[in-house]
């Protein structure tokens, strides 16, 4: 079963598509990075599978409940530890009351791993949150979710705010999550944390859903042929199967590759190259070609 | 937990009140020693307050980044609503029956609390539709005063049943206490919640 699946997902505000068809599959068990530009609809689609936003169309379900189904959204948001984009917490509490309020809703709430992240965090229990810096209150946000064991966590870029040392922390604490069985789906712009630690990648552009594939996959299907030339041709000169985009800089062309890799770098050869190299690429690289 | 929230959201403004309210009922035992000399200033004071404690929907919890917070919460919007609803008329009330105490007149429980309720049921709901908290009151205020003006501008002028300053004010100086106005008055206000609630339900936030 999957642990999230929407089919022709569509959220309109007034004139502004936001989600626009939107097409998604999350399995369980793994870790996912949700990927895409700022204004892509990545933060509009979390809100929607939690029930904080209706959608204009489309269907969708959350751990096998419908999102549209008001009940079923309660019994997703009882299941699901979330940490949204802003990471806005109530001002005039204080830590330990926000720690109490928000544990009264949950019964997978891990007391003895609450005090673990508490005192790893170094969150002073008495301050009120308007006294917290933004990455006090980052971690902060972030203990509210993971002092749960739930069945899925949607964190909406998590390591926002953070120091490396806490991202770091985080990092190995949702690979832990992971391996215990969480299925954790993840907003980020940072693609190196991504490749460090997801399983799977969903990049959406504009609205849609323009990659959807494990990491291994990326990896073992997209290749960089770069090409020195003494006069190097025209980018059109390498449209052809399995070619997603070719750069030509100086005297220097970068083309990225899906599963034709021998065709390319034999049409580099017939045009003249001096050289040609064929590397592994990036998750960066991918993302920046899919987004384009 | 709800509950506690929903203190801490209002306390501040609650102690104001109090505080003002506390002012005003000395002010009324020891200065002009009767209620007809304080004219309609107390209860206009009282409404102006009784409004003032309607704010803070989840709309307006946008404007304070913690909407998505609140959202999140296995809890439906009609419940957050329902918890802020019943904590404000307790405050209500509670202001009513502070001014009772402090001027030993009874009465004021009885015929300021409804009226109180349906200023702040009217601020309530109006904060369920704007976003600004200070417009919000200012919205639901001016729809009290707006009605009490239309009131006495019209045809309606003269029925006592459904003048909020003669339902506050008469009882104290000796007429019989107006039951059915306080009942209807109280219905208005479950009313407004509910349309509240409705549109908190459909509303894009």
């Amino acid at each position: 079963m999957t642990a999230i699946e929407v089919r022709g997902l569509a959220k309109q505000f007034d004139a502004t598509t936001a989600v626009a068809g939107l097409d998604l599959t999350v399995e369980r068990h793994r870790i996912t990075g949700f990927l895409g530009r700022n204004g892509a609809g990545k933060s509009t689609t979390i809100k929607i599978l939690l029930g904080m936003l209706a959608p204009t169309s489309g269907t969708g379900k959350v751990l096998g409940y419908d999102i549209a189904d008001p009940q079923a959204s309660l019994e997703i948001r009882r299941r699901v530890a979330y940490v949204g984009e802003d990471k806005g917490l109530y001002a005039y509490m204080t830590v330990a009351e926000l720690i109490r309020f928000t544990r009264s809703f949950y019964a997978d709430w891990d007391a003895h791993h609450e005090a673990r992240l508490v005192e790893r965090y170094e969150l002073p229990l008495d301050r009120k949150i308007r006294a917290l810096s933004k990455g006090m209150r980052t971690k902060l946000a972030l203990l509210l979710a993971l002092a749960r064991r739930p069945e899925l966590m949607i964190l909406d870029e998590p390591t926002e705010g953070l120091d490396p040392v806490a991202i770091e922390d985080l990092l190995q604490e949702l690979a832990g999550r992971s391996a215990d069985g969480t299925t954790i789906f993840f907003s980020s712009h940072q693609l190196d944390e991504v490749e460090r630690i997801a399983d799977d990648v969903v990049v959406i552009a504009r609205g849609k859903l323009v990659l959807d594939s494990s990491l291994d996959d990326v990896r073992a299907h997209y290749r960089s042929v770069i090409a020195g030339f003494t006069a190097a041709p025209a980018e059109s000169a390498f449209l052809m199967p399995g070619v997603r985009s070719a750069k030509v800089s100086g005297r220097q062309v970068s083309v990225l590759v899906t599963d034709n890799v021998d065709a390319v770098v034999e049409r580099a050869r017939a045009l003249g190259a001096t050289s040609v190299d064929v590397e592994n690429v990036s998750l960066r690289e991918v993302f920046l070609e899919r987004v384009s | 937990m709800l509950w506690f929230k929903a203190w801490c959201e209002t306390r501040a403004r609650l102690a104001v009140a109090s505080v003002t309210l506390g002012i005003v009922a000395l002010a009324i035992v020891g200065w002009t020693a009767n209620w007809r000399a304080a004219g309609d200033a107390p209860q206009t004071i009282f409404l102006v307050l009784a409004s003032v404690l309607g704010g803070g929907s989840l709309r307006q919890e946008r404007a304070h980044h913690t909407l998505g917070f609140t959202l999140a919460l296995p809890v439906a919007r009609g419940h957050h609503l329902a918890v802020r609803a019943l904590a404000g008329i307790a405050e209500v009330v509670a202001l009513a029956a502070l001014v009772a105490v402090l001027t030993r007149t009874p009465a004021v429980l009885a015929l300021w609390a409804p009226c109180g309720v349906l200023a702040f049921a009217v601020a309530l709901g109006a904060s369920t539709l704007i976003a600004n908290e200070y417009t919000g009151w200012l919205v639901g205020f001016g729809a009290v005063m707006a009605y009490e003006i239309t009131l006495n501008l019209t045809a309606l002028r003269g029925a006592p049943a459904f003048d909020l300053y003669r339902i506050m004010s008469d009882a104290l100086v000796g007429a019989a206490v107006p039951w059915g106005s306080l009942a209807g008055l109280l219905a208005v206000g479950v009313f407004v919640l509910g349309l509240a609630d409705r549109a908190q339900r459909w509303s894009t936030l």
